[in-house]
């Protein structure tokens, strides 16, 4: 298992746009996903899961990914945080 | 049965007559039914098939609303389908039926009240907020589950939506079975995405009813009167009558008014004009160009900050007026810079209530206080203008420094684009609108600052006649055709015109025939409005020659009352041209 702790760094935070794009990428992968916020664990797969976590820009969370690819699950997420989903600011 | 007239928001012109059928609002079990162990399997198959059809459903609504709307609108569906495919949802639900040994509606009911739960406990608004999300889907799986009692009987007939209000996904997916004659609602206003959608689609629409939902029930009778924001229920037959007769009259006259959007904006003599719209949201580009637009010739760019609960950011803005301008290329696009202040405040910035709002911190005003958001505006609007049809107005100018501080900011934003390398239009035109006074006195001045000069005639009419016409006692003093406003507005058209510069008129005299015709006489020819009126304007333009008219409106302004010179030029006009003002709204 691999856990990665990092920080949401765009301005809406991990909203509706967002958790869809991080459902789809966790989803590509068969390891098990799971975000942990403030001792909160949800399913990384769930979104509405992820929306419930309402992390907000600036928020820290940890990543918990288990199984065989759970180095390039682990990889494509924490980029995809960093990228911003892709979005401008 | 009782006759009930109510009065609302006509914001889709036309009359739809029918049988109401009432959009029940997601309606969820409030009763658990318990089920047998032996019908545990059954039920959850049924359950599963509830949620196979709602996919279905979704991805529908989906490609639908993508097509007509934009693929932004689409994207909250990609959601939506998500949510239906969670595994922790779909698991909780068969747990319930499976250790309860209730009905699937049981189950969707208690777990929506759990989620309402959890996320009402969130603290952040916009995540609070998405509570309205999981019961939009599982009130959607439920309806699926009453589907065969329910919904199938309503058969093929063509009805009267009736609702209390309508999310944008119910709208389109609603509309797009064809089977919707008119729609009324409880809440809404003039630019709701329901209210743009039922446009686009010429289905009659009457918003802003308060309470419709509770004065009519399934089976009843309705006239709903989009072009006058009447909802009449049960009529006698009498009335019935009386509105079929309208509604032949109105979709003649619809066929008339598409066939003038596609003939030329020139007058009798050769002379070209330019019917421009004024909107205020992206969707309605499309409607305007159908209507015979002939560029964006204001664009309110106040929905951005209205919108959401943050301030928009310079992709916010970008992004809202790159897709405006792709869209209505090679069309021009008139951008105006927000005109907030006064009575329409900002949620996110604490405004201070003022005395006398329509003399106070508004528009340009209250852009050059806050500058840092005005420079997000101008390099977002920059960025858009690449495609070289943008074109950036600032409202409610009122001295020359005004105008050169803004010269100032825009040629510093300018600056610092260039030295990033970001591209925009390096030949940009700044233009001011001319609705103080002040400013219109100064117009010989004001258009050697400028490209160009767009006067807002119904701000400046009301400072010009110290008349405020939401006021009921001295609204009747409100008069487009005032001498003194005539004389005002001929000085402003001449004075640009002379000066070689553009000029457009962008209030409710654009919209008006007979003001038109007096703008025109004044030299004006690019007249901006509200899209659904750019076709009686072209028809009442085609049908009349430049020297005539500029004759006839001249000699009016030696008579000394509104009322004169109104029927002077009527008078005049009607007997070269009778056909002129032959199509104004049939009421």
């Amino acid at each position: 298992m691999i856990e990665k702790k990092v920080t949401i760094k765009n301005r809406l935070g991990l909203h509706a746009r967002a958790a869809v794009k991080f459902v789809n990428m966790a989803n590509r992968f068969s390891s098990l996903v799971k975000i942990v916020k403030d001792g909160n664990e949800i399913d990384g797969k769930s979104i509405l899961g992820i929306l419930t976590l309402a992390a907000t820009q600036g928020t820290e969370i940890k990543l918990k990914i288990s199984g065989r690819d759970e180095g390039s699950a682990c990889d494509a997420l924490t980029a995809l945080i960093n990228n911003r989903f892709d979005e401008k600011e | 049965m009782d006759i009930i007239r109510l009065r609302g928001i006509g914001v889709s012109p036309g009359i739809g007559m029918g049988e109401v059928v009432l959009s029940e609002r997601v309606g969820f079990a409030w009763r658990k039914e318990t089920i047998a162990a032996h019908q545990v399997d059954e039920e959850i198959r049924r359950m599963n098939r509830a949620v196979s059809k709602t996919k279905d459903e979704l991805v529908r609504i989906k490609n639908e609303i993508k097509e007509k709307m934009g693929e932004e609108h689409a994207f909250i569906f990609d959601a939506h389908l998500l949510i239906l495919r969670d595994k922790s949802l779909l698991a909780s639900l068969e747990k319930i039926i499976k250790e309860e040994k209730v009905k699937a509606e049981w189950a969707l009911s208690q777990i929506n009240n759990k989620y309402q739960r959890v996320f009402n406990s969130i603290s952040d608004e916009y995540f609070k907020q998405r509570k309205s999300d999981i019961s939009d889907v599982l009130g959607k799986i439920s309806r699926q589950l009453e589907m065969k009692k329910e919904i199938q009987s309503e058969g093929a007939a063509e009805k009267i939506l009736v609702a209390h209000e309508l999310l944008p996904s119910e709208a389109a997916s609603r509309f797009s079975q064809g089977k919707v004659l008119a729609v009324a609602l409880d809440m809404g206003g003039q630019t709701s995405h329901t209210a743009i959608l039922a446009r686009s689609l010429n289905i009659p629409a009457v918003v802003g009813l308060h309470d419709i939902t509770r004065n009519v029930k399934r089976g009843d009778y309705l006239i709903v009167d989009g072009t006058n924001g009447e909802v009449i229920v049960n009529p006698p037959l009498a009335v019935r009558k009386e509105f079929s007769g309208k509604r032949e009259k109105y979709n003649k006259y619809r066929k008339e008014l598409q066939k003038t959007a596609k003939l030329s904006s020139t007058t009798l003599d050769g002379e070209k004009f330019f019917p421009l719209a004024n909107i205020e949201l992206p969707e309605e580009v499309h409607l305007a160009l159908s209507f015979g637009a002939e560029g964006i010739g204001l664009f309110r760019s106040e929905f951005l900050y209205l919108q959401s609960p943050t301030l928009p950011s310079e992709d916010d803005h970008f992004s809202v007026y790159s897709r405006i301008a792709k869209e209505a290329f090679p069309a021009p696009v008139y951008i105006r810079t927000i005109d907030i202040g006064g009575e329409k405040t900002l949620p996110q910035l604490e405004i201070e209530k003022e005395p006398n709002p329509a003399l106070g911190l508004r528009a340009i005003r209250f852009s050059l206080k806050h500058k840092d958001m005005f420079k997000i505006q101008l390099r977002a609007i920059l960025r858009a203008s690449t495609q070289g049809n943008v074109r950036v107005l600032i409202p409610m100018v009122t001295e020359i420094e005004e105008v050169r501080i803004v010269k100032f900011l825009f040629q510093e934003v300018k600056e610092e684009l260039r030295s990033r390398r970001v591209k925009f239009d390096e030949k940009i035109q700044l233009g001011i609108m001319i609705e103080v006074p002040a400013a219109a006195g100064l117009t010989d001045l004001l258009v050697e600052e400028v490209d160009y000069l767009s006067i807002g005639t119904n701000d400046l009419i009301q400072y010009y006649l110290a008349v405020d016409r939401s006021n009921e006692y001295v609204s009747y003093m409100y008069k487009p055709l005032h001498p003194s406003v005539l004389r005002l507005i001929r000085f402003i058209i001449r004075t640009a015109v002379k000066a070689g510069k553009d000029v457009t008129v962008c209030g409710e005299m654009a919209a008006d025939p007979l003001a038109a015709i007096f703008l025109l006489g004044f030299g004006l020819r690019k007249f901006s409005m509200n899209p659904i009126f750019i076709p009686r304007i072209k028809k009442a333009l085609r049908s009349v020659e430049i020297r005539p008219v500029e004759k006839v409106v001249q000699e009016s302004l030696k008579f000394k009352t509104a009322q004169e010179i109104e029927e002077y030029v009527i008078e005049k006009i009607l007997v070269k041209y009778p056909g002129v003002f032959l199509m104004g709204q049939p009421s």
